[in-house]
């Protein structure tokens, strides 16, 4: 009989999770990183569907990927990207992928990942404590600067084909993003534009999304030339760079660095609403990718 | 439609058996007793203690046969996600009253870098791959199915405020059901289907069903279906039938180098190898005449010469199971151009 009563007193218990869960939900072992790398690792031997994101079989494996970052995305209140560039996102699983290779990496070469990992937690924690004070723009500059020790490690210490595999973690991150632009912010590009007709598109397209009354767009105007100035110099940088056959790509930092100068300066020149403040600080377009062409 | 009520009743089934895998394997569990092997006659005893803990014994068990059918009841009211494993919820219903509610600020502002539009595509996508999942379709195919953007859309019309009127809904639901119809004759043929092939029959249709319905609606309805679409198409995982150009040197070329990377990909044996070649001669002679055929749209019937390409090497080349399902996987249309000689 106890152990009668024991299994209906669980049964009740079960009942009243289920039944307090809100709809469409269902329990599930979470998806641990070690058995997505068991199944990873001879996908990327094999090296022909694994790099085929329109393959359902990498769907497969990107679905439930997903789900676990998405998990740790929401349990802590960030974005998916975010979530990806945390301790507990790619480099987990490329840690993981490389203990599952045969054989992995010696004994002291994973603990060296794992310390670099557990350094990429302490800059996260940071980055999370003080997340909240900083726009958008600020938030994909400060992830741009974690995971250097990790990086550093897979460069330095780890044979060809252990690091191969941190970055076949990376290219399934890549293949697995639900679109490019929420990896990182977007540029519009201007091909064939003058220089004067580019800055009025911009004026034009941060007013609608600030939210800019006609003389609030007046006064940004200057900033927007200041910027596409500050663009078109770096463009010239990455021209010198550049070879008939490749185009040098402009700087990522210097670029987010002078749109978030510019964030600045829009919010202490023209005289913004709280709600604009708050549509600037979500702004997260950097444009100026092809603004070499405009003259 | 046949397809789909196959897929369904294989998703019954799949939650029969998981459910009964749930309700019979009790790791740890009391040995059960079934009510059968009770000691008869025990109710005749003249031991009234004995009958009393015979009669409690019957109802604790009773009791624990209700509870293991009420807990695999509401298991069973929650399969659609258990089958796809997904613990964020994702069902329709739940996506139109959000799309619904944030509608003005996604109209507003539409950057889908901004956290609430990137958890609508990441809800939306999660609920593409349990539709894919429960009605055995492929992720492109969702979208032009009956189950996948109709009825979603007709849960954002139900969810909006103020309600739709009648005429609207009317033509809306005109809309859907012309698209339902062109479905299942679609379905209908689809099991003899390459994966590139039903990619390109189900996404003109999942275009006519949008337009469709987006013309048979005005002001906030409309935009509540124009912005499904894009959030439709931010979130879609895959985008089967790619079109291709590869830049080679000369038709023979192209024919050499697709044999080694097709064999690659397919995983062909060295006979197979052998056997492909002349198909893909034969492909490239086709391109070839294509190119000179200004009557016919270039991708159009590039993407006819793929399909049927794709359908003699399932006849001639006698694949295997694993070198059908690679087969099955590709999904670009090959093209080649030559650069002009300088």
């Amino acid at each position: 009989m106890p152990a009668l009563q024991a299994e209906i007193a669980k049964l009740e218990s079960e009942l009243a999770a289920l039944k307090a869960r809100p709809a469409g939900t269902v329990d599930r072992k979470r998806l641990s990183f070690a058995d997505l790398a068991k199944r990873l690792v001879p996908a990327f031997a094999e090296d022909t569907w694994i790099w085929e994101t329109d393959d359902e079989r990498t769907q497969a494996l990107i679905g439930p990927f997903l789900e676990v970052l998405r998990e740790q995305a929401l349990e802590k209140g960030i974005t998916l990207y975010e979530a990806a560039q945390g301790p507990d996102g790619v480099a987990a699983l490329a840690i993981a992928m490389m203990a599952a290779m045969d054989p992995p990496p010696d004994a002291e070469r994973m603990k060296k990942l794992e310390e670099a990992r557990a350094e990429l937690g302490k800059e996260f924690d940071s980055y999370l404590a003080k997340r909240g004070s900083l726009s958008r723009l600020e938030q994909y500059r400060e992830l741009l600067g974690l995971g250097s020790a990790l990086s550093n490690a897979v460069d330095q210490d780890l044979p060809e084909a252990a690091s191969d595999m941190y970055w076949n973690a990376d290219n399934f991150w890549d293949s697995a993003k639900p679109a490019e632009y929420l990896s990182f912010p977007g540029t519009s590009a201007a091909p064939g534009q003058t220089f004067d007709k580019v800055c009025s598109t911009w004026t034009d397209s941060w007013s609608a999304t600030i939210g800019l009354d006609p003389a609030q767009k007046l006064a940004l105007r200057p900033i927007v030339d200041e910027y596409a100035r500050a663009i078109a110099e770096l463009n010239v940088e990455a021209d010198k760079k550049s070879t008939p056959s490749y185009r040098y790509p402009l700087n990522r930092k210097d670029q987010i660095a002078l749109m978030i100068k510019a964030t600045h300066r829009i919010a202490a020149e023209t005289s913004l609403t709280e709600a604009q403040l708050k549509a600037l600080r979500d702004m997260s377009v950097v444009p100026g990718h092809d603004l070499k062409s405009a003259r | 439609m046949k397809h789909i009520l196959g897929g369904f009743i294989a998703g019954a089934l799949l939650a029969g058996i998981l459910l009964r895998l749930l309700a019979g394997g009790r790791p740890g569990g009391v040995e059960e007793t079934p009510a059968a092997a009770l000691p008869a006659g025990r109710s005749d005893s003249a031991d009234p203690a004995a009958d009393a803990e015979a009669a409690s014994f019957r109802d604790a068990t009773a009791r624990l046969e209700r509870l293991r059918a009420e807990v695999a009841s509401v298991k069973a009211s929650q399969s659609g996600s258990a089958a796809a494993g997904n613990r964020i919820p994702a069902s329709r219903s739940e996506f139109a009253r959000l799309l619904s509610g944030n509608l003005d600020d996604f109209l507003r502002n539409g950057d889908r870098r901004l956290p609430a539009n990137e958890d609508m595509i990441l809800r939306l996508q999660a609920l593409m791959r349990l539709l894919a999942q429960e009605l055995g379709l492929g992720l492109d195919e969702v979208g032009a199915s009956p189950e996948g953007f109709a009825a979603l859309a007709r849960e954002v019309l139900d969810a909006l405020e103020p309600k739709l009127d009648a005429g609207a809904r009317a033509k809306a639901e005109e809309a859907i059901e012309t698209a339902r119809r062109e479905w299942e004759d679609f379905a209908a043929r689809r099991k003899e289907m390459t994966r590139l092939e039903r990619a390109g029959n189900v996404e003109p249709m999942f275009e006519r069903l949008v337009e469709g319905l987006k013309e048979s609606l005005e002001g906030r309805a409309y935009d509540a279906i124009d912005s499904l679409e894009s959030l439709w198409y931010d979130a879609q995982p895959t985008w089967a039938g790619g079109y291709c150009t590869y830049m080679v040197a000369s038709a023979e070329d192209a024919a050499s180098q697709w044999t080694e990377s097709w064999s690659h990909t397919l995983q062909l044996t060295p006979v197979q190898k052998i056997a492909l070649k002349p198909i893909l001669d034969d492909y490239v002679r086709a391109l070839t005449d294509l190119h000179l055929d200004t009557t016919v749209y270039r991708s159009k019937g590039a993407f006819e010469l793929m399909v049927r390409t794709q359908h003699r090497m399932m006849d001639t080349l006698d694949l295997s199971p694993a070198q059908l399902q690679n087969l099955d996987a590709q999904v670009t249309i090959y093209d080649f151009a030559i650069p002009p000689k300088k």
